[in-house]
């Protein structure tokens, strides 16, 4: 068993549609941004796997189209797909790989284009059971709204707070230079734009991008010989959960999410996540889940996600910024996001964030969630191995 | 440290399974379960190895993984053939994250029309709009592979029928009533040069391995087989790129499992082998690119006996791809049946004092990707 850092990391500028590229060209850019931020040629990374959920793009299993400009050729390759989470799974496959003491150096690249696909939501529709939940016609949207109403009238939420968590994202987006929504939000504009969903409304939802990243995780001898500052890997955690949501207590997801934060926590030694780490990348595509992950993490009490938003905590310059990248609200390729919540998370704690950096991070927190809010994956990072 | 297997599953392969798809994973994880004399409670990680698509929807896992047993429990899902699956459980062992890993791959190709589906895996540019899909990719390779080495119909018969007469002992086996060599060569043709018995079915079906590490999988069973090396590797997308019948793939796959297991010479020191033979043709490439003889000699194993059960080495005594195709779960059943022949529980098609198997699978067009698996006694 050996340790693991995460020594370069690179991504793609996020839009809308990539008209000027194929799919090889959007993964290759990616990963070559990652290899030039590590500084290592392209024969050194031994092994890739790949992430991209199907069938967005459409074309299935497209990673056997991008796997080889991404620098697969030739090489073990192995190919990752946990829906939503699918980018954090493709880290944590890497990073299992490399740990093994299998390869010394492996890259782990996301790739998605939600842009190639006609309706998103139509397509999401086709993962829920045939029997029971399909013809209630409902798509993503649904994981912001139950928990949402639930919550509000639960604990007393308002719309307002879940505002603030746009207002925060759009904000933070605007300081980093790969996010696609840039633009800054009011409250007012949020609270008065559209509703999608009731209550979510289109300044809660997340966009649909396409773009890449690539991360390179090395083992503890060539980490350190690559770089000075990298980030290490000191925690990673899964998790499934049953699909249907009326299964679920509370429709709420609070639950499996919290058991999968508790058993990392418990692993790395953490007591009282709040104090003890800097920052967190979480994959928030809704605003609702903001709330309820915060609680789910054990940064605040159940109930009290809404007052970390009002009271600054979680804001760039607060005790824990939550996404200073401008998080999934701003940029969400599909099959990619959770790995840019892993690759953001370990850039704060490389020190490469310019302006998005937060100052003098020890411990970054990324986290990644897939199906109808089913599978949540975490890992820690820090600037020391555990 | 090791990783042994303690445990496999497998349900029989049918046309079409009337069942919920997701209800076969349930079937094929309490099979691995009793195998291994655990409960799923002793599990603490599930890999699952399946495409999506195939089941005519889009994130398929969300049950499968429940059919698994995996509520709350750590997850990867390999989206590609379940000895990918394999190989990242093992990396997992390995790395300390896990100590018991249930690795389950179900292959439900009746859901769907898997003409289509493996068309959509084209790129929109070059390749979809000739209407290719991987049956028809499989009868190119044959093709090329038959016309560069003269392969007879006859030989190419021959493992056909060694194939399918091995699978009527087969407890599992989908195609299980045997054949002549007269009955292949008077079949209809499927895709050109390739007649339907030459070449795989589509078939429901699954299986599944209880891994662990050395130190557990010594407590809790009497005889674990041992992962002793495995290889996976990536070649180009584009068909027109290569030559079809190198298998390239296969051949740094099995080049990076044998110098982990410390294999010098595969044809000597493997007992029995289980491969992907899409179609009769790709059993001959895959024997070369594993180095079993030389290029351009495959075709005549089988008629020489070398392949044969009681042969030097047996090649699909459990009647392969051939025989069975459930799609996605087709590679990681060759371990399966390599674990049953190593332990002597091969029933009917048991190979005599077999010490070490070689599982091997492909996939994608041109078998882009390959996994070969080594396992000892």
């Amino acid at each position: 068993m050996k340790r693991v850092a995460v020594v370069g990391v690179g991504q793609t500028k996020f839009v809308s549609q990539r008209k000027d590229a194929i799919h090889p060209e959007v993964a290759h850019e990616a990963a070559l941004a990652a290899i030039e931020d590590a500084g290592i040629p392209i024969e050194e990374v031994e092994a890739l796997t790949v992430g991209t959920m199907d069938p967005f793009d459409g074309i299935d299993c497209c990673d056997r189209w991008f796997s080889g400009a991404a620098g697969g050729f030739n090489k073990p390759v192995i190919r990752l797909n946990t829906a939503g989470a699918t980018g954090m799974s493709t880290g944590i496959a890497a990073y299992e790989q490399v740990a093994s003491g299998l390869f010394d150096i492996v890259m782990a690249v996301g790739e998605q284009r939600v842009g190639e696909c006609h309706d998103a939501q139509s397509l999401l529709n086709t993962c829920m059971c045939p029997y029971h939940e399909r013809a209630l016609g409902a798509g993503a949207v649904l994981l912001g709204t139950f928990p949402a109403t639930r919550h509000m009238h639960k604990f007393g939420s308002t719309n307002e707070q879940r505002a603030l968590s746009a207002v925060k994202a759009h904000q933070n987006a605007m300081n980093n230079p790969h996010a696609h929504l840039q633009f800054e939000v009011t409250v007012d504009q949020v609270l008065n734009s559209p509703i999608v969903e009731w209550p979510l409304r289109l300044m809660e939802c997340c966009p649909r991008s396409d773009g890449a990243v690539g991360v390179i995780f090395a083992s503890e001898d060539v980490a350190k010989k690559i770089t000075d500052r990298p980030a290490w890997v000191n925690g990673v955690s899964s998790i499934a959960d049953g699909p249907f949501f009326g299964d679920r207590p509370d429709v709420s997801y609070r639950a499996a999410l919290a058991i999968a934060g508790r058993r990392l926590f418990d692993k790395c030694g953490i007591k009282n996540p709040l104090k003890e780490i800097d920052v967190a990348e979480l994959y928030i595509p809704f605003t609702t889940m903001e709330i309820i992950q915060a609680e789910a993490l054990g940064f605040c009490e159940e109930g009290q996600g809404g007052r970390l938003l009002e009271e600054g905590i979680t804001w760039m310059g607060g005790e824990m910024p939550i996404c200073p990248s401008g998080g999934v609200l701003c940029t969400n390729p599909i099959g990619a996001t959770a790995l840019i919540r892993a690759a953001e998370a370990a850039i704060q704690v490389m020190g490469k964030g310019g302006k998005r950096q937060v100052p003098n991070v020890e411990t970054a927190l990324a986290s990644g969630l897939g199906g109808m809010v089913q599978f949540h994956t975490l890992m820690l990072f820090g600037s020391e191995p555990r | 440290m090791r990783v042994g297997i303690i445990g496999v599953g497998q349900i029989k392969s049918e046309e079409c399974k009337k069942d919920v798809f997701s209800d076969q994973s349930t079937l094929i994880a309490k099979a691995a379960l009793a195998d291994a004399a655990i409960e799923i409670g002793d599990i603490d990680n599930v890999v699952l190895g399946e495409y999506d698509l195939v089941t005519g929807r889009t994130a398929a896992h969300m049950y499968t993984i429940m059919g698994a047993g995996g509520f709350l429990k750590d997850e990867l899902r390999i989206n590609d053939d379940g000895l990918f699956a394999l190989a990242q459980a093992y990396a997992g062992i390995m790395s300390g994250s896990f100590e018991k890993t249930l690795v389950l791959s179900t292959g439900i190709s009746s859901e769907g029309p898997q003409e289509l589906i493996t068309n959509m895996r084209l790129d929109p540019f070059f390749h979809r709009h000739l209407g290719l899909h991987e049956k028809m990719a499989t009868a190119m390779q044959a093709l090329q592979y038959r016309e560069k080495y003269q392969v007879s119909e006859k030989l190419s018969a021959k493992i056909a029928v060694k194939n399918r007469n091995n699978a009527k002992v087969n407890p599992y086996a989908h195609l299980d009533q045997g054949l002549s060599i007269d009955e292949v060569l008077e079949a209809d043709f499927d895709c050109w040069p390739l007649r339907i018995t030459e070449r795989a079915p589509w078939s429901d079906g699954g299986c599944a391995l209880i891994l662990a590490s050395e130190a557990y999988a010594r407590r809790v069973c009497q005889n674990p087989i041992w992962i002793s090396g495995l290889g996976w590797s990536n070649e180009t997308y584009y068909m027109g790129d290569k030559d079809l019948t190198q298998l390239t793939s296969v051949k740094y796959a099995a080049q990076r499992a044998y110098k982990m297991a410390g294999i010098k010479n595969s044809a000597t020191e493997i007992d029995i082998a289980e491969l992907f033979d899409l179609t009769t043709y790709h059993e001959m490439m895959t024997c070369e690119a594993l180095g079993f003889c030389e290029k351009g000699k495959g075709k005549y194993l089988a008629d020489e006996g070398f392949t044969e059960i009681g042969g030097q080495l047996p090649v699909n005594p459990s009647g392969g791809v051939l025989s069975s195709n459930p799609m996605s779960a087709s590679g990681l059943t060759r371990l399966v049946e390599c674990v049953l022949q190593l332990q002597g529980r091969a029933s009917d098609h048991q190979v005599t004092d077999a010490a070490t198997g070689l599982a091997q699978s492909i996939s994608g067009y041109g078998a882009q990707r390959a996994c070969t698996v080594i396992v000892r006694r």
